[in-house]
């Protein structure tokens, strides 16, 4: 324990501290929204990091521009579309359900129905025999 | 018997039809294939030059080819790549080479520009990096290609040489001339 956290204090580096403004909301409700937009979206250059818990500096910008969206009132969907308008469907954790994704739902139930299938035939053959 | 054979090897089939496709998108690089705004119009931004300090409204890079190259003093890959665009800049022919200072120590850059040769025809600075963001740049070197009407038309992650040049952007300029 007390290793882990010597390697985590070491990682840690304070100048990354003071450039992150301490960021404003009007509410509480706010602040939770930019919350949730934040953990919601990847970071884009970090190996599978949200934007909430990165420390690289295009998260930092990312997170800038997420709170002046917020601040221009705009909604978490119109936030999100114009993320995905620039960094791609690849920025959002979840990925939306369209023509070109659908089957990642599909395929699993799919499978399921398959395997229910064979399984019943096999099951009904035994026992006839 | 025979049914047999059909029954198992279609699930043989499939099942390595759905292996090759999971093996297939190891090597697939999900962020260089997410490239939404290509052939879309230019964001609009607004920014300031880094030579004078003069406002820059992004509806200046209409009106002609622009090449727009993302570039910092941090970024090793840029500095390597900057012989390139000083070498290319002696004799281009038909479209403008803009930079992008990114989230850069101004000064430094500008010092830099002196040193090493200026090869832009002006530089935008974008210190905060939200100019880099209306762009949709996550890594440097980048460079875009935008046509006479402000829409992008190509774009390359990683250092422009002769290679690329030749095959990723002077084709383009070809085809809409």
């Amino acid at each position: 324990m007390k290793i882990r956290l010597t390697i985590l204090l070491l990682t840690v580096s304070l100048s990354t501290f003071a450039v992150e403004p301490i960021y404003q909301f009007s509410d509480e409700q706010q602040a939770q929204r930019f919350q949730q937009l934040t953990e919601s979206l990847r970071c884009v250059v970090c190996a599978n990091e949200s934007l909430a818990g990165s420390q690289a500096p295009i998260a930092k910008d990312l997170r800038q521009r997420i709170y002046d969206l917020l601040q221009a009132q705009q909604t978490d969907a119109e936030i999100k579309q114009a993320m995905v308008a620039r960094y791609g469907d690849y920025i959002l954790y979840q990925p939306p359900l369209d023509k070109q994704t659908w089957w990642l739902w599909a395929a699993p139930l799919l499978f399921c129905l398959i395997a229910a299938m064979v399984m019943t035939k096999l099951y009904t053959r035994r026992l006839s025999s | 018997m025979s049914k047999r054979i059909v029954v198992f090897s279609s699930f043989v089939l499939i099942f390595s039809i759905v292996i090759a496709f999971f093996y297939q998108g190891l090597g697939v690089d999900k962020r260089n294939r997410a490239n939404p705004l290509l052939n879309k119009p230019m964001p609009t931004f607004t920014a300031t030059l880094l030579h004078d300090d003069k406002p820059f409204h992004s509806k200046q890079l209409k009106g002609q080819y622009t090449v727009l190259n993302v570039w910092a003093t941090w970024c090793h890959t840029c500095l390597f790549e900057h012989a390139f665009w000083v070498h290319h800049s002696q004799n281009k022919q038909g479209y403008q080479l803009v930079g992008l200072n990114y989230r850069d120590d101004q000064a430094k850059a500008r010092e830099y520009l002196r040193d090493a040769k200026d090869p832009y025809d002006f530089v935008i600075a974008d210190a905060s990096g939200q100019v880099a963001i209306d762009l949709g740049v996550y890594a440097t070197p980048q460079t875009f290609l935008f046509d006479t009407k402000g829409n992008m038309i190509a774009k390359h992650i990683g250092p422009v040489d002769d290679q690329v040049w030749a095959k990723t952007f002077v084709p383009k300029m070809k085809s809409v001339q």
